[in-house]
């Protein structure tokens, strides 16, 4: 009390006495309410109430004699609403949750819920890493395509060197900005206008420059120039969305090879995605639809170069998904595509200088081609435009290869540890027993294999399953036994065999042991040894709950 | 005065998590666990989260004189 008197005085500047004597007042005013059978209430504190316990039968601890506590009257306290939530700051943000389990579920459940969790853990956790390294590398991948755009207009021009590797951006950019383009379709005039003029004046001049050997049939055909334009205001313009485009594009990916079937019947260029016959005149989807044949056979090297790099890289799932359609189109299209192009279907090398031949045949064919030559031209100009691009490129394109390679080695390196980590018996199966195990499949009992019941958790499904299988299957003798214990008044068979066997479920092992002895699982006959087996270890490994479940469904048949 | 004494209690309990009156009792701050509730009726499993309390504890003599008398 005296410190509550020293706390008043200090934080309300009372007098020391004042404050003494009001406590004391306090108190012996709640006392005698509390005598007198009142409950008393102070708002914002709470109430102190007289509660009555009625009499009840109890043991006396010394004697074991049965006893009657009598009734008898407590003081008790009923904190206020404001007192509890004062209280409970430190936990004020938690709230109850509800559960999907019922309550019946709870008993069979929880023991193997402990287990089970060990297994499913590590497995989340992959699929959080897995998910985590995907987002990285898209980020990569955009950042990539971003500072690939950023260096075009300003880089000189070293046309010579990279035209090859030059070739190989676009394409990618390229099939970001078609997916792009399905999607926002109706962006494209505004955005193409407001980009065109921008882009038209660094893009005129560099053209005449970058014109190697090779691009000079190509010259520009004055109409198409805007359009080129517009691709490469595409380009710069989606490039920041890369990352989006990627998650779109898988979406796409089904949509894929119908597009390119519509591509293929009508000689119309359908715009993709949309299944609607476009006018050949209006200048984007044309873009679109024949770019990507075109940019076809810059991929492969891309390919190459995508498929050494993890599976979780979109843009090369992207890629090789199409590639198959895209031929298929090209080839049907005699004026876009040269018949020496040496295109095959998963992304097979090309040299890179047939590259540039085929590009400048294809045009040299097209332009002869009027109408549906609109976009052709466009390619070699968007490689034109790329082919400014200097080593940088190279460098920056390069660089995230091995960051992806690094990335999937250093998944698979986490699954093979967790996988040791978790299951060491696995490697132990592995090696001994798959000889032994597989003659045994035994008849079937009425425990049917029970199936690994978390599949997808185990590292090496194919290994581990069949063992235990194989394993659980098999008649059961004993013939070794490593203990007898008597049986007495009291003694249970799954205390045996929680002492001997490591978990109590596994007492339908003893129970087997012991037919001759026992009749009835749930009455054993007292007086009488009880032969503990020697049983198979893996049947009885405690942290397996493949063979705790095992145990508990012989207990269930045996129960019946 | 009340409310003074009421904001002094709880401000000690905050801080030192107990505080007795000699003759009276104990006020006291526990943590209860997070536990699992099953509600009977509907069999709707819930979490609930931990929390302190406030719980009283009376001394002896109080015991006694309030048992005494009834």
């Amino acid at each position: 009390m005296q410190e509550i008197v020293d706390l008043m005085v200090v934080h309300r500047n009372m007098t020391r006495k004042s404050a003494e004597e009001f406590v004391r007042q306090l108190l012996s005013t709640i006392e005698d309410a509390l005598l007198e059978g009142d409950s008393v209430k102070i708002s914002g504190f709470g109430t102190f109430k007289p509660q009555w316990n009625e009499p009840r039968k109890s043991i006396d601890v010394n004697t074991g004699n049965e006893i009657i506590i009598e009734g008898f009257y407590k003081v008790a306290f009923v904190p206020d609403n404001e007192l509890k939530e004062l209280i409970n700051e430190p936990y004020s943000h938690l709230e109850a949750i509800e559960i999907g389990n019922k309550a019946e579920d709870i008993i069979e459940s929880e023991p193997e819920n402990d287990n089970f969790k060990q297994v499913i853990e590590p497995m989340r956790v992959f699929e959080e890493q897995a998910e985590e390294i995907k987002n990285l590398l898209n980020e990569i991948g955009a950042l990539s395509t971003n500072k690939m755009t950023a260096k075009k207009e300003k880089s000189s021009v070293e046309k010579a060197i990279e035209p090859a590797e030059n070739l190989i951006e676009t394409p990618v950019e390229v099939m970001d900005d078609v997916e792009n383009i399905v999607l926002a379709d109706d962006e494209l005039d505004n955005r193409v206008i407001a980009e065109e003029e921008e882009l038209s004046q660094p893009e005129l001049t560099e053209k005449p420059e970058v014109i190697a050997e090779e691009t000079m049939p190509i010259i520009i055909d004055r109409e198409e120039e805007p359009v080129s334009d517009i691709e490469d205001a595409k380009v710069i313009g989606f490039s920041e969305t890369a990352k989006q485009i990627s998650i779109e594009a898988k979406r796409e990916q089904d949509t894929r090879p119908d597009d390119f079937d519509i591509i293929r019947e009508g000689g119309k260029i359908i715009f993709p995605g949309k299944k609607s016959t476009v006018d050949n005149t209006h200048p984007e989807p044309e873009l679109v639809a024949d770019i990507k044949p075109q940019t076809e056979q810059a991929n492969a090297k891309n390919l190459m170069q995508d498929e050494i790099v993890a599976e979780e890289t979109l843009p090369a799932d992207l890629i090789i998904e199409n590639s198959p359609e895209i031929s298929q189109s090209v080839n049907h299209e005699p004026p876009y595509f040269a018949p020496e192009s040496p295109v095959n279907d998963e992304g097979e090398v090309l040299k890179q200088d047939v590259i540039p031949k085929s590009v400048v045949e294809t045009v040299s064919d097209t332009e002869k081609a009027a109408t549906d030559a609109v976009s052709v031209p466009y390619v070699p100009e968007s490689v034109i435009e790329d082919s400014t691009d200097a080593v940088p490129f190279e460098e920056i394109k390069k660089r995230p290869v091995w960051i992806y390679i690094l990335s999937v080695l250093a998944l698979l390196a986490l699954a093979a540890v967790a996988a040791w980590f978790y299951y060491p018996g696995i490697f132990n199966n592995l090696n001994n027993k798959t000889a032994q195990t597989l003659p045994k499949v035994a008849e079937q009992t009425n425990l049917n294999p029970v199936e690994p019941v978390i599949p997808d958790t185990l590292a090496a499904p194919n290994a581990l399953p069949d063992t235990i299988i194989n394993v659980f299957d098999a008649p059961r003798q004993f013939t070794e036994y490593i203990a007898t214990e008597p049986m007495k008044r009291g003694s249970m068979l799954s205390i045996f065999a929680k002492k001997h066997l490591g978990h109590p479920y596994f007492w339908v092992y003893i129970y087997e042991a012991n037919k001759d002895i026992i009749q009835d699982p749930n009455n054993v006959p007292l007086g009488v040894d009880i032969k503990i087996p020697k049983v198979d270890p893996r049947l009885i490994d405690v942290n397996n709950p493949e063979c705790v479940q095992f145990a508990l469904k012989l207990s269930e048949q045996y129960l019946k | 005065m009340l409310e003074a004494f009421s904001h002094t209690c709880i401000d000690r309990l905050k801080e030192d998590n107990s505080i007795g009156f000699q003759g009276f009792g104990t006020l006291e701050v526990r943590k209860k666990e997070e536990r699992i509730s099953v509600h009977p009726v509907t069999k709707i499993r819930t979490l609930i989260p931990p929390k302190l309390v406030v719980s009283f504890k009376q001394s002896n003599i109080l015991k006694e004189k309030l048992n005494s008398q009834q």
